[in-house]
């Protein structure tokens, strides 16, 4: 193990990071609003990954486009998910955990019905290869670390200086009182929804040309996305980024000391052991 | 009338909490409904926000019809409301909570000027500006939620037991601020237990005894009533 390949594992890392943070600050969006775990999240970054190959592939048309609708058709899907099958079950948190493990269902089959279970795959224009000395990182890995952290980073800004941000932070802490002030959690909970679902379709369109694609790639992704926003702290948005960071960095380092199939299970250990000493998460409230 | 409910029936599940209730407010004025425990006070005041469905009758602000409205309408209307447990935003500063408070309005100049109006009436939040509002003493939460409610630059704030957990001598305080806002020319509905705290602000009074209004009329002839006394001591 020598400086170089540690190195690389950091970038490799920040890679991982930018793509989990993309998927947790939706779920934790969601869960801080809408106060419902919503699991099915890992199928948004799904079809955001297969509309993107629709229009790449399929019709031929430019990757740009594609993930411009791609990201949109997400963020919309996120809006109907929120006005047709979680609003009537706000306030019901467990009835909306089940809805949406039936939800996981639903799209995978759909996907599956759509495209066929055969791996797809699509190339970003992102070609060729950053050098940073004798450090190499592809440029399509690049695009995903700028693009999770100028995203994040504009959220962030957006809470802390818009009203509706604002509003959004005051929905997560006190509901009733969020509503007194003449909050529309409504309205709220359609943008919360459209923003995190939007994000999700951006890390599904950037990751699903290094990857290859299959109905279930949602899967893996919402595991990563929970336990980030675990160890980050329960709805907590710097927090969702900090646990980013870390499994992402853990997910990156570890191959270069073991195996690649060591990471997941070194970096859920490592997740148990904080919350061991840490029960609310390294950012969470009380 | 300012506001008026009209034989307002509202069920908690499928209990009834409060039946027929019939109540006006002039405008300007401080009245005040006070009943033990349970006896359907919070309950009116959320179904007045919309927070809560009425079975039957009719709310009217100002003489419009507001039951069913949602509560950013109601809100918007000119009615605020300081909860029970004040519903503060634990984690964000006294700042940011005021600001909300401000949320529907668009007149930056105005918001600064009410700002202005809360510090004058509570100087304490000036001094605590940057804190969060879950660090604050249970007096000075009182104040940032009564502030908060101000911000919206109301025409009728209610107020849900602003008493409650509050020393004596915050109480006294208290019944000044709730006199200085009336004088400002806002009208104060002020739900209560605490007799001191009414007999120092109200002009008028209401007696809720499990769901119904058993009394009303001028609080100085209330005062000395078996039933008021009923009500404050449970």
């Amino acid at each position: 193990m020598d400086e170089i390949n540690v190195l690389q594992g950091v970038l490799n890392g920040l890679t991982c990071a930018g793509w989990y943070v993309l998927v947790a600050v939706g779920l934790s969006l969601v869960l801080s609003i809408m106060n419902i775990v919503q699991l099915s999240h890992g199928e948004i970054y799904m079809i955001g990954a297969y509309v993107v190959y629709y229009f790449c592939v399929n019709l031929g048309i430019s990757f740009y486009l594609g993930f411009v609708i791609a990201v949109l058709a997400s963020g919309l899907l996120g809006i109907v998910l929120e006005r047709v099958f979680f609003r009537p079950f706000r306030g019901k948190p467990d009835q909306a955990l089940v809805l949406s493990i039936g939800l996981i269902l639903v799209f995978q089959n759909i996907v599956l019905a759509i495209a066929g279970g055969t791996p797809k795959s699509y190339r970003s224009p992102f070609e060729g290869v950053v050098k940073i000395g004798s450090l190499a990182l592809s440029t399509e890995r690049l695009v995903i670390i700028i693009a999770g952290f100028v995203l994040i980073g504009a959220l962030f800004l957006f809470i802390r200086f818009a009203k509706n941000g604002q509003a959004m932070l005051a929905i997560s802490q006190d509901r009733e009182g969020a509503a007194l002030q003449g909050i529309n959690i409504n309205r709220l909970s359609a943008i919360a929804m459209f923003v995190g679902c939007a994000l999700a379709g951006v890390a599904g369109g950037l990751v699903g040309a290094l990857f290859t694609l299959t109905p279930t790639m949602g899967a893996t992704v919402l595991m990563k996305g929970i336990a980030v926003i675990i160890l980050g702290g329960l709805g907590s948005i710097s927090g969702a980024v900090l646990g980013g960071l870390i499994i992402g960095l853990i997910d990156g380092l570890v191959p270069v000391v073991t195996s690649s199939y060591m990471a997941s299970l070194i970096g859920f250990a490592i997740v148990i052991l904080i919350l061991l000493f840490r029960p609310r998460g390294l950012w969470g409230h009380e | 009338m300012l506001l008026s409910l009209k034989d307002v029936s509202i069920y908690y599940g499928s209990a009834m909490a409060v039946t027929e209730v019939t109540l006006s407010q002039e405008e300007g004025t401080v009245v005040s409904v006070i009943g033990a425990n349970g006896a359907g006070k919070s309950t009116t005041l959320k179904a007045i926000t919309g927070l809560v469905p009425i079975q039957s009758g009719s709310i009217e602000f100002d003489g419009r019809r507001i039951d069913g409205a949602p509560t950013d309408a109601i809100v918007k209307a000119g009615i605020a409301c300081v909860p029970e447990s004040r519903k503060l935003f634990p984690h964000m500063n006294v700042l940011s909570n005021l600001k909300l408070g401000a949320y529907l309005r668009r007149d930056k100049q105005g918001i600064e000027e009410d700002l202005e109006g809360v510090f004058v009436l509570f100087p304490r939040l000036k001094e605590r500006l940057r804190q969060k509002a879950g660090s604050l003493s249970g007096g000075e939460q009182q104040m940032l939620a009564i502030g908060r409610a101000l911000m919206s630059k109301p025409r009728l704030l209610m107020m849900d037991e602003p008493s409650l957990g509050l020393a004596p001598i915050v109480i006294d305080s208290l019944a000044e601020n709730i006199n200085e806002i009336n004088r400002r020319g806002v009208s104060v509905l002020l739900v209560e237990q605490n007799a001191g705290l009414v007999s120092r602000v109200a002009q008028r009074c209401y007696v809720l005894e499990v769901g119904r209004i058993v009394l009303e009329g001028n609080i100085n002839e209330m005062m000395s009533n078996d039933s008021v006394r009923r009500a404050f001591l449970g």
